[in-house]
């Protein structure tokens, strides 16, 4: 486990989101409610890559090998996530949670990782084995105003 | 290699299931801290929309198959998700996906127990237990109900359906009375009792389902790209349409665990030596329950009903893995043989590869978990081609005493479509034009069914082609 590192875990200090101005149209529909809404723009930096490794799996081979998500680059941008706090949720209407109303639409820009790996290291080297690359583009749109409603349960 | 990576697919996504860190065993002040809750989540309005291939603003998921100059691609587009029988893309066509009584289930640490007796030596033995991160999706304690009236009416049915040749019983079609699909009234016994009593099963999962999602329609295009076609058009690359009609998920869950040994006398096997009973660091486990009205796959860039094979009334329920059977995801060093030189002792270089394991049974539990897989009917291309067309016959229509009430005639039969299907599509056509005096359908029988599907031990490993 000690072994582990999960890339993850720093993203926030590889990736930068940005804060938009909203304009008098969409300014005219916020409604004052108790929570907030987000636009936002994420991009990969260069070098960034998620490394796995299982290392307390028992093989006869006792070398810890890793799987790694290489050089991932490009960005996600999301327009107007909306972020709530219900209190009229469940059957009785008297439950609280906290509800995501999912952006119209989800862009993705050259979001890709230049190849996935399986290697001795975390880093990929000569003797990492590429599995496949993987490339996400285009533009995803959720036009009925999707929510999320997330709650404890009992 | 290129299929192969194509299996890589399925672990890494349950590689992302599992993935941030390792799990550690809980120690027993941790454990008693364990409450039994988790978080909920219930989805709303569900419509995902992306507009066709190749026009502005598509969006493409690209897998890239090899490291080369000119890669091969395997391309994913068109993703769209809506209520079945929706507008996709609509504002209205939205579905939701689990409540506040059966949401989708998140964070919950249970306490799994093997069944497996373990040998921890000096005559100790014990089962060992883990703690457990568990999610569950709606209708997650839902079980997959008998799809087979054979089976079900088996040892109940007061009816007889066998015909005796040659000193050996024999049955055309095993689930009706005999004589049932030829003229004359007969007697049919408690046949239409036994198959309101399982349509009355099936129906009570259904009517659960209803509560707890939405039936959904999922469409997507897959195109190949590859040498033979990389300067040509997108219909040249086009490779086939996937769509799944009314598709729900049922009895589907995840437990996510550190398994270890705990001391537990290690047992070699006789194949490569590989420990049976070993730890197995991150592991999981996880059900898979589907039920589709349909499945098409059309290789027709156009869409042509001629080039369309669908899978209909599709019920698919698969355990992968259990607290006994572990399934986990690795690297392994593979020392593969030379490719065209089998058997002949010739082996490459070793090189690290991905290794997906479903851990082997444990010889005192005696079996392991089973799925099995039901298919209604398959479609092959237009269902007025003459070549899927295998006859004609008479439909006669019975009432639940077995009279017949109306005769169809020179109704055309279809390749690997059930007599059943054929009977009850002219009972539905009947009881439209008499809605006061309906009839009863009758059960369907399946064209596919794998019954018992049990993994003794799964190993998938990488290698280079």
């Amino acid at each position: 486990m000690k072994n582990i590192i999960v890339l993850l875990l720093f993203l926030p200090v590889m990736v930068n989101a940005e804060l938009s101005i909203l304009n008098d149209s969409e300014l005219s529909d916020q409604t004052g409610q108790t929570g907030i809404t987000l636009s936002t723009r994420i991009e990969f930096g260069s070098g960034t890559r998620i490394s796995y490794s299982n290392p307390d799996a028992s093989y006869l081979d006792n070398t810890d090998y890793w799987l790694v998500f290489n050089e991932l680059s490009g960005s996600i941008e999301l327009k107007g996530l909306k972020l709530d706090l219900i209190g009229d949720f469940g059957p009785a209407g008297n439950q609280g949670a906290l509800q995501w109303t999912l952006p119209e639409e989800v862009t993705f820009d050259e979001l890709k990782t230049e190849g996935i790996y399986v290697g001795p290291s975390a880093a990929v080297g000569s003797n990492h084995q590429f599995l496949m690359g993987v490339e996400i583009d285009g533009t995803l749109t959720m036009p009925a105003q999707t929510k999320i409603n997330i709650f404890p349960v009992n | 290699m290129t299929n192969l990576r194509y299996l890589t697919v399925f672990p890494l996504i349950l590689f992302w299931s599992g993935s941030g860190s390792a799990l550690v065993p809980m120690a027993d002040d941790s454990l008693g801290e364990v409450t039994g809750e988790g978080i909920g989540a219930t989805f709303d309005n569900v419509v995902i929309y992306s507009s066709d291939y190749g026009k502005p603003g598509d969006f493409q998921l690209r897998l890239k198959l090899n490291n080369e100059a000119d890669p091969d691609y395997l391309v994913f587009s068109e993703l769209r998700f809506n209520r079945s029988g929706a507008e996709p893309g609509s504002v209205d066509a939205g579905g939701f996906f689990g409540t506040y009584d059966d949401p989708f289930f998140v964070g919950d640490l249970r306490e799994i127990t093997e069944e497996h007796l373990s040998d921890f030596g000096n005559g100790n033995s014990g089962h060992k237990t883990f703690t457990a991160l568990y999610t569950g999706f709606p209708a997650a304690d839902l079980t997959q109900v008998e799809r087979d009236f054979y089976f079900y009416a088996n040892n109940k049915k007061t009816y007889t359906n066998t015909f005796t040749y040659d000193g050996n019983p024999f049955s055309i079609y095993r689930d009706a009375p005999e004589g049932f699909f030829e003229s004359g009234n007969i007697s049919v016994g408690n046949y239409f009792t036994l198959a309101e009593q399982l349509a009355e099963k099936t129906s009570e999962v259904e009517t659960r389902l209803d509560q707890a999602t939405s039936k959904f329609d999922l469409h997507m295009r897959v195109d190949s790209i590859n040498d033979s076609n990389r300067n040509l058009g997108s219909d040249e690359q086009f490779l086939s349409y996937v769509d799944l009609k009314g598709v729900r998920l049922y009895g589907t869950e995840a437990y996510i665990w550190a398994h270890d040994n705990q001391g537990e006398q290690a047992v070699t096997s006789y194949i490569n030596g590989e420990p049976v009973r070993a730890t197995r660091g991150l592991a999981f486990s996880m059900n898979t329950g589907l039920r589709a009205d349909e499945i098409i796959l059309n290789t027709n860039v156009e869409g042509a009903a001629a080039s369309a094979l669908s899978l209909r009334g599709v019920d698919v329920y698969l355990p992968l893995g259990s607290v006994d059977q572990p399934a986990s995801i690795s690297t392994v060093q593979f020392q593969q043989e030379t490719r065209y030189t089998w058997g002949e002792g010739s082996y490459e270089q070793a090189k690290t590869q991905m290794r997906f394991e479903i851990a082997a049974l444990p010889q005192d539990i005696g079996q392991a978990r089973q799925g099995n897989i039901f298919i209604q009917s398959l479609g092959f291309g237009d269902e007025n081609d003459e070549e899927i067309i295998t006859g004609k016959e008479d439909i006669y229509l019975r009432d639940a005493s077995g009279n017949i009430v109306s005769t169809v005639a020179d109704v055309a039969h279809r390749a690997f479509v059930p007599k059943t299907v054929i009977y009850n599509q002219q009972v539905e056509i009947y009881n439209q034009a008499n809605p006061d005096n309906p009839i009863p359908t009758i059960p369907n029988q399946n064209v596919i069914e794998i019954r018992g599907l049990e993994i003794q031990r799964l190993v998938i490993t990488t290698q280079d082609l």
